[in-house]
This record gives C-alpha cells, structure tokens and sequence, in this order.
C-alpha cells in the first residue's frame, strides 16, 4: 500500500457518517491532484476545544498547524487551519462524522 | 459431729445430738445465709458488670453515631463544596465565552478614523500581560493603520470553552475579519483564530492573554489584534460579582 493509500485508510478508518461518505467520494480525485502535486502535508493540533455536548455528538473546534510542500511549492508552507469536527461515538471509538475547515483553507467567503 | 465414740453417756449423746441439732441448724442456717449473701453478692456484681456493660455499648453506639453523622456532615459538605465550585465554574465559563466573542469583535474590529477610541476600548476589556503587550504593539501601529486608511470588521464564526476555573477560563475562537485599506482597496477576507480568553475575578471579564493565528502560519501576535470598537463588558462583570 503507498504512502498516500495508507493515509486516506487512515482517514475512513476514523470517519463515520456523512463525513466518511463525502471523503470517500472525493478521495480518488485528490488522490491525483496530490500525487501530480508531490503533495505533502503534516498535521499538528495547535489548541482544541470542546463547543458542545449533544448525546452521543461532541463538537470539537481545533487549531491545527499544517507544514505544506509541493511540485510548487518546495519551501515548506505553513498555515494555521481552524477546523470544527463533530465527533461521534460509534461502538467504544469516537469518530469523525462532519468536519469543516474554516479560514485558512479558504472555505470560507473571501 | 454426729459421730461420737462408743463410750459416751446417753445424757450426752442426748446433749450432744441436742447441740449437733442446734449445731446443724445453726450451721445451716449460716449457710443458708452465706449463700444467700454469696447469691446476693453475685447478682449485684453481675448487675454492675451488666450495667457497666450495657453502659459502654451505649457509649460505643453514641460514638458511631457520632462518628457517622461527622462523616455525612463532611461528605455532604464536600457534595455541597463541589457543586457550588462547579456551578462557579459554569458561571464563570458562561459569562467568559460571552465576553470573549464580544472582545474578539472589539479587537478585530477598527476603523483608522477612530483608531483612539478603538484602542480605547481594546484595552478596556483587556488585562494582565496582554493588556501590557497590546498597549505596546498600539503605540506602534497606531500611525501605520491611519497612513494606510485601514479599517477591519470582525464576525466570531465559532467559540468554545477549553478549560476553566472560577476565575480563569480559556476561550477557543474562531473569527473572520474583513480588512480594507488605501492598498488593498475593497474588503479582503481574512480568518484569524484568537486564542485564550481569559479573565480575572475582580478584574471582571477580560483577557489576561490572546494569540492570534493568521494565513500565511505566522503567529501574528498580538500587534495585529489591534481594534475595538466596542462596549465595556460591564454585564458580564455584574454576572461575576
């Protein structure tokens, strides 16, 4: 299995719900635009919060700093990303059912 | 006593059976009287000793009692300790996050053209060494922000609590801030993430320190936290009061 197969098994295998199926879905396209890309990322949580409870939901906000480098980029890039994650609890895990970046990612209306 | 040896006079044997009879009853009723003052002396000792007996147990349940009710005291004191210390914390964890979203807005929002009573305002709601940086980072800024016109509009998107304590609480935000300035012309989106919320009992609501986290990864500091415009949080200090 490549590198980059392994980390979306990572991915899935922490997603539930309608998170998992969109990332699945949209998967195979950023598969190939990251390896055209010589895409590279790391991932490190800045500071995390809990927003709120909902039963078996748990909304998450997050600040996490992510190292980028590509084909174009070959300094490495680095951006704060605000994420907010509802996690669910499915069996004893807790999984990822929705995740939303904003900010930094460019989600939201510039 | 009753024996007596074969040559003895009948007189005296009468005399003497007379006296073994008086002998024998005296003797009997001496030892019927023994008795009775050995029965006597038992039952009054057995009767102290039942009482001294009965006595300690009493003692020994006021005793567990005591030492019961002393622990419900405490547990229920410690119960009662506990949930007001968490109903302080709610409190406090309520009124910060409301106050960190209303900062946040008075820090990511200004307007060149009032710049004074922007940072006015700023470091109304600030305290600690937040407060100290933010006055420092103004003075600098202040002439850079009215040379190029700028102007920024802060919306707090999402806000959470992540840690608190009566008089401390850390406050997760996540704002968008639209920047125009004589450069850039029209709005330009820009998302800052304003950590750490915090305040002081006393102090009322305001933040000890706040980061901000920009595009492009720098930690921006807090020099471009720069503006305010906005109200005194005196409603939240009342609520801590």
């Amino acid at each position: 299995m490549t590198t980059i197969d392994k980390n979306f098994a990572d991915v899935l295998g922490g997603a539930t719900g309608t998170f998992k199926d969109t990332y699945a879905k949209a998967a195979a396209t950023m598969r190939k635009m990251l390896i055209d890309n010589k895409v590279t990322t790391t991932g490190t949580v800045d500071d995390a919060a809990v927003k709120a409870v909902r039963g078996d939901d748990v909304d998450v906000l997050l600040t996490v700093k992510q190292d980028v480098t590509s084909a174009a980029v070959k300094d490495k890039k680095t951006d704060y990303v605000s994420v907010s994650m509802t996690m669910r609890k499915v069996g004893d895990r807790w999984l990822a059912a929705d995740v939303m970046l904003a900010g930094a990612g460019g989600k939201r209306g510039n | 006593m009753s024996k007596r040896t074969a040559n003895a006079d009948v007189f005296e044997q009468v005399q003497d059976t007379e006296t073994d009879a008086a002998e024998a009853t005296d003797s009997a009723v001496e030892a019927d009287a023994e008795g009775a003052e050995v029965t006597e002396a038992d039952a009054a000792a057995e009767a102290t000793e039942s009482a001294a007996t009965s006595k300690r147990r009493v003692g020994l349940a006021a005793s567990v009692c005591a030492l019961l009710f002393a622990v419900l005291v405490a547990a229920l004191g410690f119960l009662g300790w506990r949930q007001y210390e968490q109903y302080r914390i709610n409190a406090a964890s309520d009124a910060a996050l409301q106050a960190a979203k209303d900062y946040a807005v008075v820090l990511t929002t200004l307007d060149a053209k009032n710049i004074d009573e922007n940072y006015r305002k700023s470091l109304d709601g600030a305290t600690g060494e937040f407060k100290d940086a933010y006055s420092q980072g103004a003075n600098q800024l202040r002439q850079v922000l009215i040379d190029n016109k700028a102007s920024g509009t802060g919306i707090v998107v999402a806000a959470a609590v992540k840690s608190a304590t009566p008089d401390k609480v850390e406050v997760l935000l996540f704002v968008d801030q639209s920047i125009t300035n004589a450069v850039l012309g029209g709005g330009r989106g820009d998302h800052c993430v304003v950590g750490r919320g915090r305040h002081g009992v006393g102090a009322g609501v305001q933040p000890a320190s706040a980061r901000r986290r920009g595009r492009g990864g720098a930690d921006c500091g807090t020099q471009l936290c720069r503006h305010p415009d906005h109200n005194r949080l005196d409603h939240h200090r009342q609520e801590l009061r």
